[in-house]
């Protein structure tokens, strides 16, 4: 039990992380381009 | 496009041809993998809508609206946590039928019908959508354009229901996300005879369209009513997201027909991995469009259908005079942003800043003209808003060969049918499970409840047409969509974490809960948009969802003081 909720934890982390950077990717192009 | 097409249906009939019982048909025998109920997922938001109103949505106000899509993420993570192992712990049909274990069968009876109201409204949009712009593009008849995209996708789940459903999904996203990218690769194509792809961004930024993430601050603080910003996108979309995923039944299904809760998490997963980049990429074709519009001269209105309208009306004189200033003021926009293109190549910083306050300067002007055609035009054509809708298809009709264009209708009308036929199916659903079988014919079961499944897929199917038929065009499709769905998603979603978080509430508290709630924020919305003159907040639309949702738990928790102390069935 505690196996499968380190598998599903993993995956949560994977989702939330890839926001969070995706996030930073999107501030850093408006400071690029903007105006 | 019509090989495409009946290609996608009649492959979705041939591997469907043995749905006889009515789990396949509404349910789908639970047998679909993480990457197809991924896909499935996908296809079902990505309606019709999607592909014509967002670059639209770019072209007009920027890059923002993916911050929109950004509390998508955290809501697959939530409704795999919370909500998919409840719903297949207690093997139901419907999201809704869990309502009535919990509480009691009013509350079901009360959410699904909210369900039924707010979808079948939508999906009258979603099939009105593609056929206004269709019609326009192939000088069909609108109301024959409606009627055929709507009997077609009837006929399509009548003939294999959820399974014909999530079998097509597959082709119909690859046609859709292959004519994208094609568009997107001739836009490139196009530009790179003026600017590079950096140098084109670097143009859309300097007329503000390229806010990415904005903070919706004002000199007087933070911004209410601001729509798209980080805030409302995490916030609010969160909440959105939560309900439409975790309570509408036209995804309810398709995750439902997982092999397993595992499969289930992983398709949502998927989504939220997905969703994001999907939708940037479809805003930064937008973006390439308009920055395409700054170096060759635009139309002066992309609703051509209007445009002839106005030429004869009483307005004709103002606006061939209005549009000549229009045309002028392009042209000396096309000449600023060929000199910032060639001035960015240079790389002298000093000459450049000055040829982007150029350019910022004349296209103010310019589209201040825009700004006085569009309002003569929509004088002369009383009832019709904004022409974004139509600035994307504009495009590839006239700047992609005609192959592709074919290719990108059969894009519009697919996702058209995948979107539509998952409401459908989930509308269908809903009404068999939740109202049909729990009141009218408790006893059905096999063959009758099959063909009554089917009965109600063409009752919805035509109600949907109907709603289609008397639409009239919103200023912007995708949020018309979206702020239908606020209204009522809000309230539902406080329903179902009220269920799964506040133990203590049962069924009366709840329900009243849930009416004084749906009341308040249907006040919100009225009293602005019909200037009702009594009191009312200014705020954007997706804060309906957290406003909705928070005040269901919190009113619930309180008439929960008041209820017996009967423990409720399912907490025993």
């Amino acid at each position: 039990m505690e196996e499968n909720n380190k598998y599903w934890l993993k995956w949560y982390l994977l989702v939330a992380g890839f926001l969070i950077l995706q996030i930073i990717i999107y501030y850093f192009i408006t400071h690029q381009f903007e105006n | 496009m019509l090989g495409t097409l009946f290609f996608i249906a009649a492959y979705g009939i041939y591997k469907t041809r043995n749905t006889k019982n009515i789990e396949t048909y509404l349910h789908d025998n639970n047998e679909r993998k993480w990457w197809e109920i991924g896909l499935g997922v996908m296809a079902t938001q990505a309606s019709a809508i999607t592909f014509l109103s967002v670059p639209g949505q770019a072209y007009d106000d920027g890059m923002r609206f993916v911050q929109f899509y950004f509390g998508l993420p955290l809501a697959m993570i939530v409704i795999s946590v919370f909500f998919i192992p409840i719903f297949y712990k207690l093997k139901v049909y419907t999201a809704y039928e869990f309502l009535e274990n919990r509480f009691d069968a009013k509350t079901r009876t009360f959410t699904a019908g909210l369900f039924l109201i707010q979808r079948a409204f939508s999906t009258g949009i979603t099939i009105y959508a593609p056929s206004i712009i269709l019609s326009q593009l192939l000088g069909w008849n609108l109301h024959f354009t409606v009627l055929f995209i709507g009997i077609i996708v009837t006929l399509y789940i009548l003939s294999g229901g959820t399974k014909a459903v999530a079998v097509t999904h597959k082709q119909q996203m690859v046609v859709i996300y292959a004519g994208m990218f094609i568009a997107f690769g001739y836009l490139i194509h196009y530009l790179n005879s003026f600017a590079g792809f950096s140098d084109s961004l670097k143009i859309a930024g300097t007329l503000g369209k390229m806010n990415l993430i904005t903070n919706g601050q004002t000199d007087h603080g933070f911004d209410w009513s601001d729509r798209y910003n980080l805030i409302s996108g995490l916030v609010g979309g969160l909440f959105l997201q939560l309900s439409y995923f975790g309570t509408d039944q036209s995804q309810v299904g398709r995750y439902l027909g997982g092999e397993s809760v595992k499969e289930s998490r992983l398709g949502l997963l998927f989504n939220g991995l997905m969703k994001i980049p999907v939708q940037f990429f479809i805003l930064l074709t937008g973006i390439l469009v308009f920055v395409f519009y700054q170096f060759n001269q635009p139309p002066v209105y992309f609703n051509d259908v209007a445009l002839q309208n106005a030429k004869t009306s009483v307005y004709a004189d103002s606006l061939r005079i209005k549009t000549d200033a229009y045309k002028a003021a392009m042209q000396v926009n096309a000449g600023y942003t060929k000199l910032l293109a060639d001035k960015l190549k240079s790389d002298n910083d000093i000459e450049t800043e000055s040829a982007k306050q150029d350019l910022q300067k004349s296209f103010l002007k310019s589209d201040s003209a825009r700004i006085e055609v569009n309002a003569i035009i929509q004088k002369a054509n009383p009832g019709i808003d904004d022409d974004h809708d139509y600035i994307f298809m504009y495009f590839v009709m006239h700047y992609l060969p005609v192959g592709l264009v074919g290719l990108l209708f059969a894009v519009i009308f697919s996702a058209s049918m995948s979107s539509t036929s998952s409401a459908l199916n989930g509308l269908a659903a809903t009404f068999a499970v939740d109202i049909y079988k729990r009141y009218i014919h408790p006893e059905a079961k096999g063959k009758t409840y099959l063909n009554a499944s089917k009965l109600f897929t063409v009752l919805f199917g035509a109600l949907a047409i109907g709603f289609a038929l008397i639409c009239s065009l919103f200023d912007n499709l995708i949020e018309a969509v979206n702020i239908i769905g606020s209204l009522i998603y809000g309230t539902i979603l406080g329903i179902f974490l009220t269920a799964f978080l506040i133990k203590r509430v049962r069924g009366n508290a709840v329900f009243v809960a849930a009416i004084i709630s749906e009341l308040v924020v249907l006040y919100i919305d009225f009293s602005v948009r019909y200037e009702w003159h009594l009191p009312t907040i200014q705020i954007g639309y997706l804060w309906y969802n957290v406003i909705g949702c928070l005040l269901v738990m919190i009113l619930s928790f309180c008439f929960s003081a008041f209820q017996s102390r009967r423990i409720p069935p399912l907490i025993k």
